[in-house]
């Protein structure tokens, strides 16, 4: 006991007195903050498109008006005066999309005839190009449907009828988990809580590497281990709720569950992760090896999570590694609890898995140490 | 000059024994740029995220509910993967991650289609991840799009109007979509070559950064009064393996998991001006760390805060001034908008000219404060070992000092 609390005290003052850990504690909060204010706006609007009209009728301006009143479309003054500068608008990125009306827009409607607009956006960067398909789409379809009320108007159709015969099936959508679309709280915490994550890969390796006694000059005993890594868990709750009540709030990203579920979610994921870096360093026979390849895992932990693309796109031996990380269980409960109100029961499966990796991952240390002594004893042993 | 120049060739070799003693330098030089990249296409491989799990109520049990469920699962966006009894257990699923749309159509659905009233369907979908909120909610649209046209069709047809004219004028706007320069619009090719860029930039400055820590660790610092010489020269030989995994990313990486490229060259060379660009910034982080261990620690903070500032993912426009400013320190934003542009938009180099013209800026500014600080930071011999360290340091390399050049024939 009295070697834990030495270990653990030692610890925590190396983490307060060396200069590297305050500058790498000033990157990771650096780095959460410039996270928040990246996605400040939230949701992606007033995007640059162009209409090029070549029919200058009613409805080309009504599509025109439509376009500009979209809160994700900004309809570029002037515009391009032909199609050869409007690709070149496209290439160089001053346009997000084009809208050519061609000159038999209203004729064709008068006519009875399908009338067809051409949309081109640019899809180089997927957000940007799905956003303004999207709202290019939405406008199109209302004012062809508006066009298709009146003409249901004209063959006798009650008014209060016409929209059920454009529209029959209407959808009421509702988005769960994160009602308003934004993109800072779906990207923000994931992000910042990857930081964290990276943060305690780095901090695992302390114990090992050097200035700190690295076990081929000075083993440590299992409780100075304890210790150690007790510390550690210390220093990734307090930089988890600082995070989370300290500058998260700054960019109006709050936790809509209460402290207890994040406060037990921090300390379970906090406690997993660290036992899967104890884990390497016990597994893989050179400490900076080991160091390098809980670091590697840790940069890859964000993509492997799932919080960007979705793990069951990825091929089968990365679901599997995936499964195994701790960010994983962490960031998909994350995603959950940060955003709307859960109980603790609700969260059970988040809690069952880490608890799993907590336990595969101290069985794997347990079992590693247990065959290095074993072999140091043979060794030992006069032949 | 002529002692620069000596310094920059003393730093080659001072590398060159480094590298031939310190073998870990080497997984940063050969492993990292062969490794990681690999994996990240791997991990991309699909491209798309297709199928997102979708559960359903049915409470009418029409045909037409029958129909737009059938439509729905049939789109590539959606996969109807179960039909729960209640609506807690629906909701189950969708908290569980099981499912990312919920889809109930009422009891009266196709009642009140048919009485001439609208069929309301209740859609939740959890968009906590928004790119498969995205596709589960544009996989719906369309199937509901797509029905109401063929409803639309046969509602006129029944008042009389022939199917062929019915269908004209059932929603009469139609739209020809162009999807420009990325047709598939898959996240795999927009993603992946940006993350290949950051690969190339963390291992300039971590290779660097990790080889002088290694030395200082040792102790085994070369002084000098040409510090950004002789860093310069270290990171020369570095240069190499650099065009080594440019190398290796675009001509065998890029063409085997069919990354985007309008033209390798003009790709491969402006993954070499971000290397070279990043140079300096890389002689910087050297001259500041303590041992090899700094280098992975501190850099791992930059990789991804680099990436989303550059505004590849997210658009530049969107983030504060100020924030927008500090990008524009970064050699990433403009080589990562060039990296867009040749791998989709345009084969010449001369489409991003003047973002070219940014990263020479940069560098210069880089070199500018890496040669300030390498001034300042970097071990000095002492003042009468000062020469003779500046000759030893050539003998059996280059050696232009002063006496061997004036012990040579005329």
């Amino acid at each position: 006991m009295r070697a834990f609390a030495r270990h653990y005290l030692q610890q925590l003052l190396q983490l307060v007195q060396t200069r590297k850990l305050r500058l790498l504690l000033f990157l990771f909060l650096g780095s959460c903050a410039l996270t928040g204010e990246i996605y400040r706006e939230r949701v992606v609007r007033d995007l640059p498109v162009a209409v090029v009209d070549f029919d200058g009728s009613r409805t080309s301006r009504t599509l025109r008006l439509f376009l500009e009143a979209t809160p994700e479309l900004r309809l570029v003054e002037g515009g391009p005066s032909s199609l050869a500068e409007a690709e070149a608008q496209l290439v160089d990125g001053r346009l997000a999309g084009l809208v050519v009306l061609p000159a038999s827009l209203s004729t064709d409607l008068k006519h009875g005839r399908k009338a067809r607009v051409l949309v081109a956006v640019d899809m180089s960067n997927i957000l940007v190009g799905r956003t303004t398909y999207r709202a290019i789409a939405k406008v199109v379809s209302t004012v062809a449907a508006g066009a298709e009320l009146s003409y249901l108007g004209k063959t006798g159709v009650p008014k209060q009828r016409a929209l059920a015969a454009v529209f029959p099936v209407s959808t009421d959508e509702r988005l769960s988990f994160n009602p308003a679309g934004s993109y800072a709280l779906y990207m923000a915490p994931s992000i910042a809580f990857f930081f964290l994550n990276l943060l305690l890969m780095v901090l695992a390796g302390l114990p090992f590497l050097p200035p700190a006694p690295a076990p081929a000059q000075m083993p440590l005993s299992p409780a100075g281990l304890a210790g150690r890594f007790a510390a550690l868990w210390t220093a990734g709750m307090a930089a988890g709720l600082g995070l989370a009540y300290g500058l998260l709030p700054f960019d109006g990203l709050t936790n809509r569950s209460g402290a207890g579920l994040l406060a037990l979610s921090l300390a379970a994921f906090i406690a997993a992760d660290l036992l899967l870096a104890l884990a390497l360093q016990a597994v893989v026979p050179s400490k900076t090896l080991a160091f390098q390849a809980s670091l590697l895992l840790g940069v890859l932990s964000l993509m492997l999570s799932g919080a960007t693309f979705p793990v069951d796109a990825f091929p089968a031996p990365f679901q599997s590694l995936s499964s195994l990380l701790p960010f994983t269980a962490f960031s998909r409960g994350l995603r959950l609890f940060f955003n709307q109100p859960t109980s603790i029961a609700e969260m059970a499966p988040m809690f069952g898995q880490l608890a799993g990796q907590a336990a595969l991952f101290a069985g794997a240390a347990a079992a590693a140490w247990a065959a290095r002594q074993g072999f140091a004893a043979l060794a030992r042993r006069p032949a | 000059m002529r002692a620069r120049v000596q310094e920059l060739f003393a730093g080659m070799r001072d590398e060159g024994r480094s590298l031939a003693t310190r073998k870990g330098v080497f997984t940063v030089l050969l492993l990292l740029p062969v490794l990681y990249p690999t994996l990240v296409s791997l991990l991309y491989l699909q491209r798309e995220a297709v199928e997102r799990p979708t559960v359903v109520i049915d409470e009418d049990n029409s045909a037409l509910s029958r129909e737009l469920l059938l439509h729905l699962d049939a789109s590539q966006n959606v996969r109807v993967v179960g039909r729960p009894e209640s609506m807690d257990r629906a909701f189950e699923e969708l908290r569980l991650g099981r499912a990312e749309m919920l889809v109930r159509i009422p009891e009266d659905f196709s009642r009140s289609i048919k009485r001439g009233r609208q069929g309301k369907v209740a859609v939740w979908v959890s968009s906590a991840n928004m790119y498969t909120y995205g596709l589960a909610a544009l996989g719906l649209s369309n199937t509901v799009l797509d029905l109401n046209q063929e409803l639309g069709i046969e509602g006129l047809a029944s008042r009389g109007v022939a199917r062929r004219v019915a269908a004209r004028r059932v929603l009469p706007i139609a739209w020809d979509e162009r999807p420009l320069f990325h047709p598939t619009a898959s996240y795999g090719d927009f993603v992946v070559t940006g993350i290949l860029l950051v690969v190339i930039q963390q291992i300039v400055l971590m290779s660097l950064a990790h080889s002088v820590g290694w030395q200082r660790e040792e102790d085994d610092l070369r002084p000098s009064h040409h510090p950004f010489a002789h860093l310069s020269g270290k990171a020369l030989v570095h240069l190499g393996f650099y065009f080594a995994a440019i190398a290796l990313i675009v001509f065998v990486l890029f063409p085997w998991f069919g990354w985007p490229a309008k033209s390798p060259w003009a790709v491969f060379a402006l993954f070499s001006a971000l290397a070279v660009a990043m140079i300096p910034a890389a002689i910087l982080v050297a001259t500041l760390v303590k041992d090899r261990f700094v280098a992975f620690q501190i850099l791992l903070f930059f990789s991804v805060p680099l990436f989303l500032l550059s505004g590849f993912s997210w658009p530049l426009s969107h983030m504060p001034g100020y924030v927008q400013a500090f990008a524009w320190l970064f050699p990433a934003t403009p080589a990562l908008q060039a990296m867009r542009v040749l791998s989709m938009k345009a084969a010449g180099l001369s489409s991003v000219a003047h973002l070219i013209g940014i990263l020479v800026l940069q560098w210069a500014a880089w070199s500018a404060v890496a040669y300030a600080v390498a001034r300042r930071r970097w071990p000095k011999p002492p003042p009468e070992a000062a020469p003779a360290a500046d000759r030893s340091s050539f003998s059996g390399f280059f050696d232009l000092s002063r006496s061997s050049l004036e012990r040579r024939p005329s």
